[in-house]
């Protein structure tokens, strides 16, 4: 044994019963330390990262994540905080909470926030369900429609119907935003919620949210507000001035925590007064500068973590906000929005964008249907392309109303030679397209592996 | 693109080989081609009964789920076990290997409302345009 | 005045840079990007009401609060999150490795091998552990893990209503957790009560149960949140009767000593993976483990991870079976889960590669050495175990005078029946020192 820690042995363990006890072999494939981190540093090297590349990974927002974030984590003080400590054993851990829900609160909007969520199809659940319980408990039960608009992300009907509300979908006109008729007939005595992402998930604004905000509120419904795109209105916009009643935010795109290569996230969801006594508890409580937790009554849909929510991921978003102040949160939007939209007039050219008529927000779409047309190269056929030259892809094949998708959102955090770097490096493929479609075809060349069999996979599941 | 005339269709692009009290299903070449290669088919167990247009099985590629549809009502008596192990048969030879169940019919007169093969033809340029 | 290297809100562009940019595509300023919003929903005020702190003193300020946690002194808290030893190379290698956290979910496998293998490397590891066929790619913790498992073993029963037998040994959280993830749906969750005297769940209980509908699961933690050894072939063999689903709640390293759920006939395996070596963070690290027998593969909620070849024949990984979730699925996926806990779940899995099998038993021997000195060095004046069946490393000790102010469970939050109780958690991190330090302020409680 390695000699991490001071090994004893005990009879209990060596008496135990044959009921009791493992009989089946353990092969866990031990590597010495010195190989293990050889190999996860080996491996962590086949991964392009935001602090490796351009990750213009569109409704994804990869963002510098900060290190000071980083630096404050490393505190020995919140490392080995153990979640059943006493409050006055964590006063400091719960302050970053209290601090962090009164900012998040204030920038959206919002009378009461909840940390618990783990990520943001967590928190979308979680907030379905504190509706649910609201027009239950306001005997109004028969409310169990959720709206969603045709382009929404898939977690927003994945969510209703976890919380076992049903779906019905809205249409988007020919501006790509929520058509305001469909939305009138589909609304009814039956809508608990509209769920609406804002800026929607072709980059655009819903410039009419005044009147879809009256016409769900008088129906009766909740208006949700899906935080993915919160970055592009960050400190300027806030959703409980549009009308929105409840929201989740995902940290780990708008405030800058590290993805994580996927996780984990955070998804904290805010809501108005009125809904505050259906959110999950305990709540977290400060009198005269001293914080602790106190229990839910029996309004409240009942607990949603193991234990307090991904307290690294909400401390790292303490930080962040603390580093912004409202003149950073203001420069962060427009920055974002600043850098989509000079990339969408410099791409405009090379490849059309269908509803990039106007100004886009954070992001925008482009498709390649023309050039696939004239030339057979796909959208995944460019997204490998770029692969191959250092630079992360956009989203493809999302939203699925514009044909061939890239889904493109360049975040603030990038200057404008990269910008330029990657308009120069999608000019030299689209004139590849015309002139050697395989070059495109074969992509990537240059990764650690070529096009990977997905299909195979499927067929064929090797899983361990 | 084939569309073999003696079979009936469907607007949801299934196909059935009617034969006497009995039908063989599969979906056409136009749909196979359009969800790319196939993965996965989920049958049901033969016994299982089905009203016409209601789900009757799925089908998966790597990025997408089809419903299949009961061309018409009746009771599964078979399925094409060999797809558990080789979906590619549906890209294949979707009206021969890589058929997918056979019903017994219980509603003859539901074949009525099926398509024929030209009616076919002209719902897929339809949607083509 | 933050110095221009960084950048107000890390924005590396100057004023003069955004004039620019903005000019470049025809506007007058940079503001315009925003004219087609509506100008009264303009926030009227700045909503945080302060301005931005240096990063010297948010460290300062981050070091502040961090100063406010209490770690004088050994705890012995466990339930469900413990304090295990942090392997030094684990935390280089892996959670401060910028190339593994700040990269995205692996949707475009060929720049993202190093992420897939990893995750593959835990499935497999985590497979071997629990000895059941698949596993997924991680959830979030372990309480929102049973709850999936529920909700995965009702996707694949036929019923549309039933019923959810839920020892009461099982975590109070995750009960609740479940509880909540239930409340919309037809399945009622009936507790089953623990032996009073044993702190076990009595498989005949289980049997016994009786419900309106049919019994769709069958829910046993083990050890359970007393710490205590359950008779899980049992249980198993109980949910057998029911014609119910089995769900296996265990500590990840007490399967190096614990017969695995698929001994156990156990058909899903939830865990808390925190205790993996993973640091605590408040339980704000946690892991959601989740592995089940074939015949779920389908119905598997998350993210999975398969093996396959490159264009060259070359071996490659990429997310597969993606079918059942929700960017494809929407509102038939099995779940909504779309971010999972990647970095730790590769975390995870190269904590089992570190310790091994003969490591993971290391650490749970450790443990329970310790609670084995507590025992013989409990006097019975002050306070003695609650329960006569055996414990593996926790145990709940009823004490007759308050121990509230040691760092220790009380359980009366919980068990209302309980009054006296509290739960004692070891891990291989205690030392005998600790252990003697803790007898001895129980005995001057």
């Amino acid at each position: 044994m390695s000699g991490l820690f001071h090994c004893a042995s005990s009879p209990r363990v060596e008496r135990l019963s044959e009921g009791l006890a493992r009989r089946a072999p353990l092969d866990l494939s031990v590597l010495p330390e010195n190989d293990l981190v050889r190999h996860h540093v080996n491996l962590s090297r086949k991964n392009l990262c935001v602090d490796s590349s351009f990750y213009p990974l569109g409704s994804c927002t990869m963002k510098y994540s900060p290190k000071a974030g980083e630096a404050v984590a490393a505190e020995r003080g919140f490392s080995s905080a153990h979640p059943w400590q006493k409050p006055e054993e964590v006063q400091g851990v719960l302050h970053v909470l209290g601090e962090l829900s009164r900012d998040l609160a204030a920038l959206t909007g919002m009378d009461a926030m909840c940390l618990y969520p783990a990520a943001g199809a967590h928190g979308e659940l979680c907030a379905l369900k504190t509706a649910r319980q609201y027009f239950r408990l306001k005997n109004d039960p028969n409310r169990t429609e959720v709206l969603v608009p045709e382009n929404a992300h898939g977690t927003n009907p994945a969510s209703a119907a976890m919380a076992k509300l049903q779906v019905v979908v809205v249409r988007m006109n020919n501006r790509g935003r929520v058509d305001v008729e469909d939305l009138r007939k589909k609304l009814s005595a039956r809508t608990a919620v509209l769920m609406l992402t804002n800026p929607n998930t072709l980059g655009l604004f819903e410039t009419e949210i005044d009147t879809v905000a009256k016409l769900v509120h008088d129906a009766g419904g909740l208006l949700y507000y899906d935080g993915a795109n919160l970055n592009a209105i960050l400190g300027r916009v806030r959703p409980g001035d549009m009308g929105f009643d409840m929201i989740h935010v995902n940290l780990h795109k708008t405030f800058s925590i590290p993805h994580g290569g996927g996780g984990p996230g955070a998804g904290p969801i805010g809501v108005k007064a009125h809904l505050a006594p259906f959110l999950p508890g305990p709540f977290l409580v400060q009198e005269s500068n001293r914080w602790s937790w106190t229990e839910a009554d029996s309004r409240s849909i009942g607990r949603f973590h193991g234990a307090h929510g991904n307290f690294l991921n909400l401390l790292k978003a303490w930080v962040y906000l603390h580093l912004l102040g409202d003149e950073g949160a203001r420069r962060v939007s427009l920055a974002a929005v600043l850098n989509a939209n000079y990339l969408q007039e410099k791409i405009k050219p090379l490849l059309p964008v269908p509803y990039g008529a106007g100004r886009c927000m954070h992001e925008f779409v482009a498709s390649a249907l023309p050039l696939k047309d004239e030339t057979g190269v796909s959208a995944m056929d460019i997204a490998k392309r770029i692969l191959d030259e250092g630079m992360y892809a956009p989203t493809v094949y999302f939203p699925l109303l514009v044909k061939e998708a890239l889904m493109v959102e360049p975040t603030e955090t990038e200057r404008r030679e990269t910008l330029d770097r990657f308009v120069a490096l999608m000019r030299t493929i689209v004139e590849e397209a015309r002139t050697h479609p395989e070059r495109l075809h074969d992509a990537p060349v240059r990764t650690p592996v070529g096009r990977v069999d997905e299909v195979r996979a499927a067929r064929n599941p090797v899983l361990k | 693109m084939a569309i073999p005339s003696d079979l009936k269709y469907t607007k949801e692009h299934e196909w059935i080989r009617l034969n006497g009290k009995t039908g063989v299903i599969g979906i056409t070449q136009f749909a196979a081609d359009q969800l790319g290669d196939v993965v996965f088919v989920d049958l049901p167990q033969p016994g299982q009964a089905v009203k016409q247009s209601e789900t009757l099985a799925s089908i998966e590629s790597v990025k997408a789920v089809s419903d299949i549809y009961a061309p018409v009502s009746g009771k599964v008596v078979r399925v094409n076990s060999a797809l558990a192990s080789k979906p590619e048969l549906v890209n294949a030879d979707p009206y021969g290997e890589g058929w997918m169940l056979e019903i017994e019919v219980s509603t003859p007169s539901e074949s009525s409302s099926l398509l024929s093969p030209a009616n076919y033809e002209a719902h897929i340029q339809e949607n083509k345009s | 005045m933050i110095p221009t290297s960084s950048g107000v809100g890390f924005v590396p562009h100057s004023d003069a840079q955004l004039d620019a940019m903005a000019r470049d595509i025809g506007l007058a300023r940079p503001e315009d990007v925003f004219s087609e919003i509506p100008k009264h929903l303009m926030a009227a005020q700045p909503p945080l009401g302060r301005a931005g702190l240096s990063q010297d003193d948010i460290l300062r300020l981050g070091m502040k609060a961090a100063a406010r946690t209490r770690h004088d002194r050994p705890i012995f808290l466990g339930g469900g999150f413990y304090d295990r030893f942090v392997p030094p190379a684990l935390v280089e290698a892996i959670l401060r490795r910028t190339d593994y956290y700040s990269a995205y979910t692996p949707y475009q496998p060929e720049a993202s091998q190093g992420l897939l293998q990893g995750l593959f490397e835990y499935q497999r590891g985590i497979c071997a552990l629990t000895g059941l066929d698949v596993s997924n790619a991680s959830l979030y913790d372990g309480a929102t893990a049973l709850a999936e498992a529920v909700l995965c073993l009702y996707g694949a029963s036929e019923h549309t209503r039933g019923a959810v037998l839920v020892s009461a040994a099982v975590h109070p959280h995750y009960r609740a957790v479940l509880r909540t993830y239930l409340s919309d749906i037809s399945l009622d969750l009936i507790e089953i009560p623990y032996c009073a005297e044993g702190g076990n769940t009595l498989p005949d209980a289980v049997r016994r149960a009786r419900s309106n509908g049919p019994v769709i699961a069958v829910v046993a933690q083990n050890p359970n949140f007393f710490g205590v050894m359950e008779d899980m072939r049992g249980i198993a063999s109980a949910a057998k009767d029911h014609e119910a689903g089995m769900v296996y709640v265990f500590e990840p390293t007490s399967l190096s000593v614990l017969a695995s759920p698929e001994e156990t006939g156990a058909d899903i395996a939830v865990a808390e993976g925190q205790s993996l070596g993973l640091p605590l963070y408040y339980g704000g690290l946690a892991l959601g483990v989740f592995a089940a027998r074939e015949k779920f593969l389908r119905r598997l909620p998350g993210r999975i991870v398969g093996k396959t070849l490159d264009n060259q024949g070359r071996e490659a990984y990429c997310l597969t079976l993606q079918t059942r979730e929700q960017h494809i699925r929407r509102e038939k996926a099995t779940s909504n889960i779309c971010t999972n806990h990647t970095l730790c779940a590769i975390y995870a899995g190269a904590y089992l590669r570190l310790l091994g099998a003969d490591g993971l038993r290391s650490v749970v021997e450790t443990s329970a050495a310790r609670m084995d000195q507590f025992l013989d060095g409990l006097l019975p004046d002050f306070a003695a175990p609650r329960f006569s069946s055996p414990s593996l490393f926790e145990v709940v000790i009823r004490s007759k005078r308050p121990l509230d102010h040691l760092p220790v469970l009380p359980l009366r939050s919980y068990y209302p029946d309980l009054q006296d109780a509290y739960l004692v958690s070891f891990t291989e991190r205690r030392t005998t020192a600790d252990v003697m330090g803790l007898l001895s302020e129980i005995s001057r409680a």
